[in-house]
């Protein structure tokens, strides 16, 4: 069917910018590079949101990943970078423990999808998922929802209490 | 395409974040790392949320509100973080971690 094969090779791409995003954003060594290449593993998760039927966190993820967090990474990156950092090492030496804990991690994972029977699952499209993510929002899940308004103002106060200055300081 | 795949991709980001984050000695790297193992995890909650056994009854969306938990944690916390690394340059000039050893004796 040609809607499968448009499906592949989307996810085909979506995939490829994801793991080329990541593998870049993990072994660059000029972190501006880094953090771009983190945008780029963002819009792929993205369109795989999008080709899952989470069309709201698409959105989302769009707006506050790409537009919030990686904006603010970036200016971080700005404000703390010198020149003669280029020439520093970024890394530690210890490529080679590092390498095995992931791999450790990794391949069982692998294994252990590779091996699952997961022939019988199906896709469910899911529909009108706005209205089905405000209705459990504010039944099922209200008391973590409003756990998290409380998060997020206390990180609000958090970030404006360590970026403001002493009165008397200077630099 | 089927949900192996999803997973895979998922597993993959989440082992090179691990590894990026252990190898960095720039606090920026560990966090551009952290937020790649949140992004798999992302993956997989919304991987699993659209697909179902057949005899099963229809989804909802729980996985999909996890998700959303998900970058609102990630928000609050690259906001406190990277104000961190913003008093820490202040102070110390630098964002090496090896150079963060003032509790050390």
């Amino acid at each position: 069917m040609w809607i499968n094969k448009l499906e592949t090779f989307f996810f085909i791409i979506l995939a490829s910018l994801c793991i080329i995003g990541s593998l870049g954003a993990v072994l660059f060594k000029n972190v501006m590079h880094c953090a771009l290449l983190l945008g780029c593993t963002l819009f792929g998760i993205a369109g795989m949101f999008l080709m899952l039927g989470g069309d709201f966190l698409f959105a989302v993820q769009v707006a506050v990943y790409v537009g919030g967090i990686l904006i603010l990474m970036l200016f971080v990156v700005m404000l703390t970078h010198r020149l003669y950092d280029r020439t520093l090492s970024q890394t530690n030496d210890r490529y080679g423990p590092a390498g095995i804990l992931a791999a450790l991690i990794f391949l069982p994972v692998c294994i252990a999808i590779s091996k699952a029977e997961l022939g019988g699952v199906e896709r469910v499209d899911a529909k009108e998922t706005i209205v089905n993510l405000g209705n459990l929002l504010l039944t099922t899940y209200v008391v973590p929802f409003e756990v998290a308004s409380l998060l997020l103002l206390g990180a609000m106060v958090g970030a404006i209490l360590f970026t403001k200055r002493d009165p008397g300081q200077e630099d | 395409m089927s949900l192996n795949l999803i997973l895979m991709v998922g597993a993959l980001m989440f082992s090179l974040g691990i590894y990026g984050a252990l190898t960095r000695r720039n606090v920026l790297g560990i966090l551009i790392s952290l937020e790649l193992m949140f992004n798999a995890a992302m993956l997989n909650f919304v991987a699993f949320n659209a697909y179902k056994l057949p005899h099963e009854p229809l989804s909802s969306l729980h996985g999909q509100v996890f998700a959303l938990f998900i970058i609102l944690v990630a928000a609050a916390e690259a906001v406190v973080g990277l104000a961190l690394v913003l008093a820490i340059y202040r102070n110390l000039k630098s964002i090496y971690v090896e150079k963060l050893n003032l509790l050390k004796w």
